[in-house]
Parts: C-alpha cells; sequence; structure tokens
C-alpha cells in the first residue's frame, strides 16, 4: 500500500498523474507529514543527479513557512493588484484634497462681522487672552485685494473678495480669492451677509419647437 | 534539460489561489532546495540563505494573487527570491551583485556551483556526502532502474518518450523510476534528518 502510494508520487512528480488521482493526491499529500516529506526527497533526488546540490536544510524549513503562513496576516493574493492599488492611491488622494479644501472653507472667516472678533458658525474662535501681542495690525495682515480683483474678477470691481488658502497641484498651499456676492439669509437679519459666488445654474438646452402644421 | 512539469505547478498554484493553503507547502517542498541554493549566491552564510528563503516564500505566498500562470511558478519563484536577497543584503548595508542570472535561465541554473566556493567546510562536507551517496546509489542500480531514471531526471524526457526509447510500456517506465527513486531514498533519508515527523 505504502509503495503503491510513493509510486504515485514519484509520477506526481513527474506530472505523469491523471488529473483526478493528481488532485486527490495532492491533497493527500498536503495534509500527510510523511508523505509531504516523501514528495520533497524526490524532487531532491532529481537536483542531485542534475548537480543541482545544496546543503540538507536545517530541520522544519518547511513546516517554520507553513506555520507563519497560518498567521491570520498572511494570505494568498492578499497584495493589492496593480489597478487596485492605484485606484485606491488617487481615491486617498482625492479624499485629502477635498477634506483640505472643506477644512479651509470652514476655517476661514466668510461673513464681515467675524472680523470684529464675535464668534460666528463655522469661524475658528479664538481665545484673546492666548494671542501674543503684537506691533502688527489687523489690517496689515489683510491681503491686497486690488491685485486679485485686475486678474479674477475684472468684471466685478464693485464686489469684495475672500481671501482663501487652497493646495495645488503641488501640494502646496496657494492663495487665491473668490468674488463674494450678497447673501439670500443675512437679508432677514438687517445685515449684509457676504457668500462665496457660485456660478449661475445653467438651464437646459431646450430643442427648437417645430410647427407640426408646418408639414 | 530537465523539461519542467508546469502541470502540476500551475495546479497547485491554482489551488492555493482558490483557497487550499495546504497546496503551497508542496511548492515549498519541492523548490526549497533549488530555491536556497540560487540564494546561495547571494548571500554566502547559509543560515543566513536559508532565512531568506523562508521569506522569499513567504513573499511568494502573499504575491500568488498575481500571477497568472505566464511565466512558468519556478521562474516567478526565482525573481522573488533573488529580489528577497538583494533587498536583504541592502538592508544589511552590503552591495548586492551586480552579474545577475537571467530569469529565463533560472530553470537549469546550478545554485551549488556558487555555494562550493564560499560555503563552511562542515556544509560543504554534507552537501558532498549526500552527491556521493545519490551517485553511488544509481551506479549500484540495474541497467533498467538507472537508464529509466537518468532519462527522466537528467534528460528530461517525459514517460512516453522513455517508453519509447527502452520499448516498454508507460506502466513499466513508471514504476522503473519509482523503484529508483526509492532505492536512492532508502540511501538518502538517514542525511536528510527527515525521520522525525512533524504534525
Amino acid at each position: 500500500m505504502n509503495n503503491e502510494l510513493n509510486e504515485q508520487i514519484s509520477a506526481f512528480a513527474d506530472g505523469e498523474l491523471e488529473a483526478d488521482p493528481a488532485r486527490f493526491l495532492a491533497r493527500r499529500v498536503s495534509t500527510d507529514p510523511v508523505l509531504a516529506q516523501t514528495w520533497a526527497r524526490y524532487h531532491l533526488i532529481g537536483n542531485c543527479l542534475r548537480g543541482e546540490t545544496c546543503p540538507p536544510l536545517r530541520d522544519g524549513f518547511a513546516d517554520a513557512i507553513r506555520m507563519a503562513l497560518d498567521t491570520p496576516a498572511s494570505g494568498a493574493g492578499r497584495e493589492a493588484t496593480g489597478w487596485a492599488s492605484r485606484t485606491l492611491r488617487w481615491a486617498g488622494g482625492a479624499a485629502v484634497a477635498a477634506s483640505v479644501a472643506v477644512a479651509a472653507l470652514l476655517v476661514i472667516p466668510v461673513g464681515p462681522e467675524s472680523t470684529g472678533g464675535t464668534s460666528t458658525p463655522g469661524v475658528l474662535a479664538v481665545n484673546q487672552s492666548e494671542v501674543a501681542p503684537s506691533g502688527l495690525r489687523e489690517q496689515d495682515l489683510r491681503p491686497d485685494l486690488s491685485r486679485a480683483a485686475h486678474t479674477v474678477a475684472a468684471t466685478r470691481r464693485s464686489q469684495p473678495l475672500m481671501p482663501l488658502w487652497v493646495p495645488n497641484a503641488n501640494g502646496q498651499s496657494q492663495l487665491i480669492y473668490l468674488p463674494l456676492q450678497s447673501g439670500q439669509y443675512g437679508a432677514a437679519s438687517g445685515k449684509q451677509q457676504l457668500s462665496p459666488l457660485m456660478p449661475e445654474p445653467l438651464q437646459p438646452i431646450q430643442p427648437p419647437l417645430r410647427d407640426a402644421g408646418s408639414r | 534539460m530537465v523539461e519542467q512539469e508546469p502541470n502540476v505547478d500551475l495546479a497547485l498554484v491554482q489551488r492555493v489561489q482558490a483557497g487550499d493553503k495546504r497546496a503551497f507547502d508542496l511548492l515549498v517542498r519541492k523548490y526549497q532546495h533549488k530555491l536556497t541554493s540560487v540564494i546561495s549566491r547571494y548571500i554566502h552564510d547559509w543560515s543566513e540563505c536559508q532565512d531568506v528563503a523562508q521569506e522569499s516564500f513567504i513573499r511568494a505566498y502573499r504575491a500568488l494573487g498575481n500571477f497568472r500562470g505566464d511565466a512558468q511558478f519556478y521562474t516567478w519563484l526565482y525573481k522573488i527570491g533573488v529580489n528577497t536577497a538583494k533587498n536583504h543584503l541592502v538592508a544589511k548595508g552590503r552591495r548586492p551583485p551586480t552579474d545577475d542570472i537571467d530569469a529565463g535561465d533560472a530553470v537549469q541554473y546550478d545554485g551549488g556551483v556558487f555555494l562550493r566556493d564560499v560555503d563552511t567546510p562542515e556544509h560543504e562536507l554534507a552537501r558532498q556526502e549526500m552527491e556521493r551517496i545519490v551517485t553511488a546509489t544509481v551506479a549500484a542500480l540495474p541497467d533498467e532502474l538507472r537508464t529509466a531514471i537518468t532519462l527522466r531526471e537528467v534528460d528530461g524526457l517525459s514517460y512516453e518518450e522513455i517508453s519509447e526509447a527502452m520499448g516498454c510500456p508507460i506502466g513499466t517506465v513508471r514504476s522503473r523510476i519509482f523503484r529508483a527513486r526509492d532505492a536512492i531514498d532508502q540511501k538518502l533519508r538517514p542525511l536528510m534528518g527527515t525521520e522525525r515527523v512533524r504534525p
């Protein structure tokens, strides 16, 4: 029986076993340590006959690999495939960029009352007692809006601009200016609320009406 | 030279990809000596060689999902082994050799040639002893067994080709090759220290 099994292993090692018996034997050899060692020695004999000898491997060489693979972190094909990893990398980059832009919109004051020190929703509150005294005035830190007005909103000179730090393609912060327009909800409170200018929604193009009676 | 058995390897790889982790053990046991020999070309300490070979097998297992069977499994494994060895040398602050073997020649590569020059005398003695036993056992085999195993392992003929060359049925070829292997195995087993069976 043992010889018969070993003869099958010998044929299997040579790739000369039929598909079904080979599948059955592979399952059996892979679960039986004695048969697995026989399988390994038959291949070693081939190596020796071809002059591909090497010193004996340490005891339990293959067992150590099997045990390492039995840990939960191991898994065949766990490394993401090329397209999947690229997609994930791009999606991650886009998510980071979007979150930075949202954070910038939330942190930078939008309304004119925020410069007066009052805390408004969406404006970062700063404890005045923690701010170190400085000779700089608040006006000195304001960006030069006139320069931007020539380039960004030349057609809307009368409108104020909102400075905004956004990440550029190189991942560095870049100062841009968004033109502001009058908001709707601020009018109810009697204050002029400004919000970033948003493009007007596009109107769907209507196909020209054909007069059925002209045909 | 010896033709590989891509069907056996591919079948085992597909089983691993289907979730049968045990099938990978057969690939490890099939190529463990060959891959460690290749790595010994880069790393001269035999113990370190075996560590890197084990790491290479683990990396291969984890990357097996990407293996499509376009190349032979051993060629693919060989590349992983060489890259792992080079990374190991770089991590240790050593410079990897630049005279690479082409991956296409990996199947026929005799890694032992390099080992003979660099390994310790104990390991070299063990290797020589193994070679001596195999050679002596094959020389002592009956002619039909010696011819069958030589045509298979050295010349790489299929069973059908051997049956034509020897003028006997394929079943006889299969039996002769097994008997030759078994005879060599009986002599080799004590040297391998594989009598102790691990669960």
